[in-house]
């Protein structure tokens, strides 16, 4: 499915439209998609009940940081970045934490 | 030399640091195969206290007593001890650093049996004990190198799903971090696919052996007076059947399939029902079969090789 017919999906989600048609499309799409995409959609939402009505809400992603964007105030999740000898250190204190059991 | 072993109910599995590789079906024979004089070359022969024993295959080939490790209490028995010197090869008196594993259910109480065993077949040895899928979840995490793989790993929560030969494990580990509430291990693998199988085939042929239904399972056909016959059907719903078991039982310890992120499927096991597992955030390693021994040989190179460490 190309960007603007998945943006008109999207809109089409949005506005609480036809949930049928909604529905067969989600059928189409790979389980991991459809979890991301109704994650995103309840972030949007919990963030627009506690701003209230007529807030709009961004959720931005990527594969290594995720923030969320609500309006003008950012609130920042906790960033994946991690450097490889963080990875390895905890990695270590797991292993470690096996000999203790 | 670092090494991870990986000796299960069904095959053992050996990864060296120097990228050798090693399986063999966890059988062993007493004495030496009868060939009426000819040689000995292919078969691997251990030597416990002065004793001859035949590992692998060739032990049930040449029909000698067999000795196998179908039980918790196998790692008493020599059978144990004997895999364990045929994965090290003739350097016995070498000096090794080896992480190996053990299904999580047995985990906490026979770690410290491991561990005395494997230095009373090894002196000069450095033996780590993990349950097993971190085998596989460390080989995910880091390339060959050393270098991390799947970042995301450390943020998310991962399910790694372990098909063996008589057991599957569950590990679940949240942030990098393993969950000991929700993992666990049951009773179903490999072999209830085999005797499944045998079961449905019992119609059109009898006496089949599980050496049989174990090429079977690749070629999707049996003998039958002397013709090949297709038996893709059988073969599917067996497997369906089992996957869907599986799935059933990792649910009923997860509670919502939606809280889990990732989805790994390893073990022998899950390279056979792959295709049955229709779950769309599901991954496998690329070698499912060995994933948990190469982990363990990362897992030693890191620990007793120092890999990934700076300065």
């Amino acid at each position: 499915m190309g960007k603007s017919a998945y943006q008109a999906r999207l809109r089409l989600y949005d506005k609480d439209e036809n949930d049928k048609v909604i529905l067969e499309w989600l059928k189409t799409i790979p389980r991991g998609t459809q979890n991301a995409l109704i994650k995103k959609k309840l972030v949007q939402a919990i963030l627009m009940e506690r701003l209230g009505a007529g807030s709009a809400a961004v959720v931005t992603e990527s594969k290594q940081f995720s923030e969320i964007r609500v309006m003008a105030e950012t609130v920042e999740v906790l960033a994946v970045e991690q450097s490889k000898e963080d990875v390895y250190r905890h990695m270590d204190q797991v292993l470690k934490g096996l000999d203790d059991l | 030399m670092e090494m991870g072993i990986d000796i299960g109910y069904g095959v053992t599995k050996a990864v060296r640091s120097d990228g050798q590789v090693k399986h063999f079906r966890s059988v062993v024979g007493l004495g030496m195969p009868d060939t009426f004089g000819i040689a000995h070359d292919n078969f691997t022969v251990v030597r416990i206290n002065g004793e001859a024993y035949t590992v692998g295959e060739e032990a049930e080939k040449y029909r000698l007593p067999l000795i196998t490790v179908r039980s918790r209490n196998s790692i008493e028995s020599i059978a144990y001890r004997a895999l364990l010197l045929a994965c090290i090869g003739e350097d016995v008196s070498g000096r090794h650093a080896i992480v190996t594993g053990l299904p999580l259910g047995y985990y906490n109480a026979d770690k410290s049996r491991v561990v005395k065993k494997f230095r009373e077949t090894l002196p000069i040895c450095e033996i780590k004990v993990v349950p097993q899928p971190i085998g596989t979840f460390y080989d995910l995490l880091f390339d060959d190198k050393g270098d991390v793989r799947y970042a995301d790993f450390m943020d998310r929560k991962i399910a790694v799903i372990d098909i063996g030969t008589y057991t599957t494990d569950l590990l679940v580990m949240d942030k990098a971090t393993p969950v000991a509430g929700v993992s666990g291990c049951v009773e179903i693998g490999i072999d209830t696919l085999t005797k499944n199988i045998i079961k449905s085939l019992l119609p059109l042929r009898r006496n089949i052996s599980s050496g049989e239904i174990e090429k079977a399972i690749n070629t999707n056909t049996i003998k039958k007076e002397g013709q090949e016959m297709d038996i893709s059907d059988i073969m599917a719903e067996n497997k369906s059947a089992i996957a869907a078991n599986i799935w059933s039982w990792v649910q009923s310890r997860l509670g919502t399939e939606e809280d889990i992120d990732v989805l790994i499927l390893t073990g022998g096991g899950g390279e056979i029902l792959r295709s049955y597992f229709v779950q769309g955030n599901i991954i496998m390693p690329n070698s499912p079969f060995l994933s948990n021994a190469t982990g363990f040989c990362k897992i030693a190179r890191r620990l007793y090789g120092k890999v990934g460490v700076s300065g």
